[in-house]
């Protein structure tokens, strides 16, 4: 495949635009609004209550 | 990322203004107003009814805690917005200050001894150290011991001899929980002893947010738990556009595991008011929605299943609410924040992961986030900003709200009192 630099820079570009998105979204609404989405593992819970 | 309460409470959504809440700038640093207007706020609400019945004198320890309860733990924000720098909280009227060192967080009263001044204004000048602003009294984070005087040379006679109150803090669930009461070192009971066992036990996706809303935090616990607003106050909702919401239900509240529990034995969809009218939610567009408890769905999580709840709303001291639908539970913290502010967590939960959590994470940022607790709860604050009782007159429905009032007094929690300074109690001893 011949891929032009420029529009292999493009592509770059917009891939790390989709990379970086989400993080930006999610920080941006933590900062003026308190809201996180996240996933979250089991816990390990204290013997005195197992 | 650092975020201070009060940048946090004047920056929020649209439906916090809906609620009435203060405009910027109108409310001192920390989002409080002076103790004497709030203190005169706060007694117009206590029991002063003459007439029996109408006031909450049946239930005089829930009478008595406007703010809260101690030896309780309580989450307070998320863990990423507690950065180096200091933040502020206000928890059952007690100011605490949150700091960073590392990957751990402590809290410390947020008072310097010497005159009074926020050590959240402070500055970190030594690893481990928070300094007051005023003179420079710098306090270790871990014991809260005033270790030096800055401006008293190294060899002050008062170095060493102050220290301020420290309260124990923990991270769980993305959330930051301090614990408020009188135990102490191996005393004070671990965290997850609060904490609902299926968010402890199994992996999952939520998404949530926690904002200060005005009115005390029993309005905002009696109005999560309250059978009958959902279908009156709710059906205008965006969040119920498609579903539809009973006319009346017959419910009972049975204990189980420390949560009362709503449980529905009758669910009319329409009553005939003789002189009125049809009263219904039913609407062409709208789905018949949900069974008759959160295991009995068509497509049930497992998790969900497995916890064998007989009805969708639940409540357990010391003011959590949980709504567990078939595929998710949604879980709201009515934290005291003061008698006339309260701290809402609200969390959506769901025991997936992988794909589907991805697919939940951006179904929550575009419409859940916005609808439910967005549009949805700002009802809720709405009700529980302009509510004011008692005196009251209870009907059929309220036996949910008797039912707290009724297990509080059962349970017995240890009932907050006002420790700002300046109130009959004195601040923590330092």
């Amino acid at each position: 495949m011949n891929l032009h630099p420029k529009a292999l820079l493009r592509i770059v570009a917009v891939l790390a635009v989709l990379a970086v998105l989400p993080r930006l979204v999610q920080a941006v609404l933590l900062r003026l609004t308190g809201t996180v989405v996240r996933d979250v593992r089991r816990q390990d819970r204290p013997a005195s209550l197992r | 990322m650092s975020l201070t309460e009060d940048e946090q409470s004047t920056t929020d959504a649209p439906e916090r203004k809906a609620a009435r809440r203060r405009a910027p700038g109108e409310a001192p640093p920390a989002g409080r107003r002076p103790g004497a207007e709030r203190r005169r706020r706060a007694s117009r609400r206590r029991s002063t009814s003459n007439e029996h019945g109408n006031d909450w004198s049946s239930w005089p320890r829930y009478d008595d805690a406007e703010l809260g309860f101690r030896d309780y733990w309580y989450p307070v924000m998320w863990a990423e917005q507690v950065g180096k720098k200091p933040v502020p909280v206000e928890l059952l009227g007690e100011r605490i200050v949150l700091v960073r060192e590392k990957d751990e967080i402590f809290g410390l009263h947020d008072r310097c001894p010497h005159r009074g001044v926020p050590l959240s204004l402070g500055r970190r000048q030594y690893e481990g150290t928070i300094s007051c602003p005023y003179h420079g009294w710098t306090y270790e984070l871990d014991s809260g011991r005033m270790c030096a005087a800055l401006t008293d040379g190294p060899d002050s006679p008062i170095n060493n001899k102050v220290s301020v109150t420290t309260y124990p803090v923990e991270q769980r669930l993305g959330l930051v929980w301090i614990y408020v009461g009188d135990a102490q070192g191996d005393d004070v009971p671990p965290v997850e002893r609060d904490i609902p066992n299926e968010l402890l036990d199994n992996d999952f996706v939520m998404g949530g947010r926690w904002d200060i809303r005005e009115g005390n935090w029993r309005f905002a616990a009696e109005n999560g738990f309250d059978e009958g607003h959902a279908k009156y106050l709710h059906n205008t909702a965006l969040w119920r556009l498609f579903k539809v919401m009973p006319a009346w239900n017959m419910t009972r509240i049975v204990e189980e595991d420390g949560w009362l529990i709503r449980v529905q034995d009758e669910v009319h969809w329409e009553a005939e008011f003789p002189g009125l009218g049809t009263w219904t939610n039913r609407r062409w567009w709208k789905r018949m929605p949900l069974p008759d408890a959160p295991g009995k769905g068509k497509r049930v999580n497992p998790v969900i299943k497995g916890l064998n709840i007989p009805g969708f709303v639940s409540f357990r001291l010391p003011g959590l609410l949980r709504v567990a639908y078939p595929e998710f539970i949604h879980f709201e913290w009515y934290v005291p924040v003061n008698e006339d502010q309260v701290r809402y967590v609200q969390m959506i939960v769901r025991f997936e992961t992988g794909a589907k959590a991805s697919i939940f994470k951006a179904k929550y940022l575009s419409a859940i986030r916005w609808l439910f607790h967005g549009q949805f709860t700002g009802q809720d604050a709405w009700m529980v900003d302009v509510m004011n009782a008692p005196p009251e007159k209870l009907y059929r429905p309220d036996l949910s709200l008797t039912a707290i009032r009724r297990h509080i007094e059962q349970v017995a929690p240890t009932v907050q009192v006002d420790r700002t300074p300046g109130s009959k109690r004195q601040p923590p001893a330092e």
